[in-house]
């Protein structure tokens, strides 16, 4: 085992967990892993020596000022002074969507409990949209999208506010974005300023919410009793890929048997000729899933909703929820973070792009 | 010592007396992480409030199969201090890092060089080595997998490493 091997097995005795036998052995005979194992170490300890030295004692902090359980009415919540949050979704996306891809994104986490919303919005462009939002759980609340269209681009936010049985108050960020030349393309934090309307959303009725700068969406809802597994968006729910598609169905990321990234609820496809799946993981890059060859790409195989490959030595998989594509052979190239530090890098995200105009630009842009 | 679940079922049930005791044991802790992750005291302090506000007036948040109570307040905490830093512009006075406290002191050189980690990372690496959190609490606290936590530990205790060795590190204004 080499150094660069063993250097994350540091980090992990230093948790006190088990490691690899040959990771071990090389650690118990390299001078530099053991100099890096004493290094951690004493971080550790400096700082926990620093939050000792500051902790703050319990007669300094500020008593709990008891605030009484309110429960309103169903007045009250009609009347209610709500403060506007931002959307979830916008702080869990950080996509950027370059001009002229044909990106279609849909977040709303998988959980296992409570009623569901199926929200469904349809623009005036024809499209739709469609967001399974959870009554119960606060972290499945909220979803968003965002669609290139001609012209421009459609940015959609909903989440829900508060139900009484089926009448069901939710917010909605909606607004249409010409496409400007020069401007670096359309993304979900554009969202995050737009301001929000609230509308009673009956369910089996039909709601007109106005979206700025286009004519006004309908919305429709209708009540579930688990959040569906999405297999694509935007009403296509066929299980086999269409000729030429490539789809990532909440792909997951192995490397060596061990979880990379976990793109939970997030779900991508690639129709359009030149164009691929660009995956963001966290502090390691991006991921270019490319149907056809790209320069330093390396090949994978795809196995229905499996996609292996080799990078560096080490294998890598990424497992999906549905069929990739209807061929066998994929291509993806990683492209690490240098050049582009700590561009996006908080959170997972998943695009479409057009691999030419992506791999065209300087990173930063990307 | 009642457990997370014991705790939560009187909290749940409106029974400020848990929830005081709750807030007593654990604002502290909460409040010194909030200050090394937003870098302003006060701010810390606000935050903190807001998070235990927010658990106590919308009680249905903690799930116990999902993890500890523990690994959901600084869960709720970090995220709140996130939302704080968007709303910060980078020159905002507010939010100034010449506002950690005692820094200069104590361990000036661990503190300054932790304070130049990105957030997210020092929120890491305080939760494990201050707060003793393990890896499936950091993972709920993150929302993030268990094992994207032990590399992202890694890749911060390399960059803190770096950051801490770094013999020009430039010279801190009074």
């Amino acid at each position: 085992m080499k150094c660069e091997e063993a250097t994350e097995f540091v980090s992990a005795l230093c948790d006190g967990g088990m490691i690899p036998q040959a990771a071990a052995e090389h650690i118990g005979d390299c001078a530099a892993c053991r100099t890096r194992l004493k290094e951690y170490a004493e971080m550790g300890v400096e700082l926990r020596r620093v939050a000792s030295l500051q902790a703050v004692e319990e007669t300094e902090v500020k008593p709990w000022e008891q605030v009484p359980r309110i429960t309103p009415n169903w007045w009250g919540k009609g009347w209610e002074t709500m403060r506007i949050p931002r959307f979830a979704f916008a702080v869990l996306l950080a996509a950027t969507i370059v001009l002229g891809s044909s990106l279609v994104m849909v977040r709303a986490r998988a959980h296992t409990q409570g009623s569901v919303l199926m929200l469904t919005a349809k623009s005036a462009t024809g499209h739709t949209v469609r967001c399974a939002l959870s009554l119960k759980d606060e972290k499945a609340d909220s979803c968003g999208s965002v669609r290139v269209v001609n012209g421009g681009a459609e940015l959609f936010g909903f989440r829900i506010i508060s139900d009484q049985g089926d009448h069901i108050k939710i917010g909605v960020r909606a607004r249409f974005l010409p496409r400007n030349p020069g401007s670096g393309g359309f993304s979900s934090d554009q969202i995050d300023g737009f301001p929000e309307t609230t509308y009673w959303l009956q369910v089996g009725e039909k709601v007109e919410a106005k979206v700025e700068g286009s004519d006004p969406m309908i919305i429709t809802g209708e009540l579930l009793d688990h959040m569906p597994t999405s297999l694509s968006v935007g009403g296509d729910e066929q299980l086999d890929p269409n000729p030429g598609e490539v789809r990532f169905v909440a792909p997951v990321l192995v490397r060596s048997h061990e979880v990379v990234s976990d793109f939970d609820g997030m779900t991508v496809k690639s129709v359009e000729k030149d164009h691929g799946i660009v995956l963001h993981v966290p502090h390691d890059g991006r991921y270019l899933v490319s149907s056809s060859p790209l320069e330093g790409a390396v090949e994978g195989h795809i196995k229905d909703s499996r996609v292996t490959f080799e990078l560096n030595g080490q294998p890598y998989e990424f497992l999906t929820g549905a069929p990739v594509a209807q061929g066998d052979r994929i291509w993806i190239l990683h492209l690490p973070n240098e050049g582009n530090p700590g561009k996006n890098d908080e959170h997972e995200f998943v695009s479409s792009e057009s691999m030419t105009q992506y791999l065209a630009k300087p990173p930063a842009e990307n | 010592m009642p457990d997370d679940q014991q705790v939560w079922e009187r909290i749940h049930q409106g029974d400020a007396q848990a929830f005081d005791e709750f807030y007593r044991q654990n604002a502290p802790r909460l409040e010194l992480f909030l200050r090394h992750i937003v870098g302003n005291p006060q701010a810390a302090e606000d935050i903190m409030q807001e998070t235990f506000t927010q658990i106590w007036s919308r009680p249905n948040g903690f799930q116990p199969e999902r993890g500890s109570l523990r690994a959901y307040l600084f869960g709720i905490g970090r995220k709140r201090a996130s939302e704080w830093w968007r709303t910060q512009s980078p020159k905002d006075p507010g939010t100034s890092d010449k506002t950690v406290v005692h820094r200069s002191e104590i361990s000036p050189a661990m503190e300054d060089a932790f304070r130049r980690l990105p957030e997210e990372q020092r929120s890491l690496l305080w939760l494990r080595e201050v707060e003793g959190h393990s890896y499936s609490e950091l993972a709920e606290t993150l929302e993030i997998p268990v094992g994207t936590v032990k590399s992202r530990l890694f890749a911060t205790r390399e960059a803190l490493r770096k950051i801490w060795q770094s013999p020009r590190l430039p010279k801190e204004d009074a």
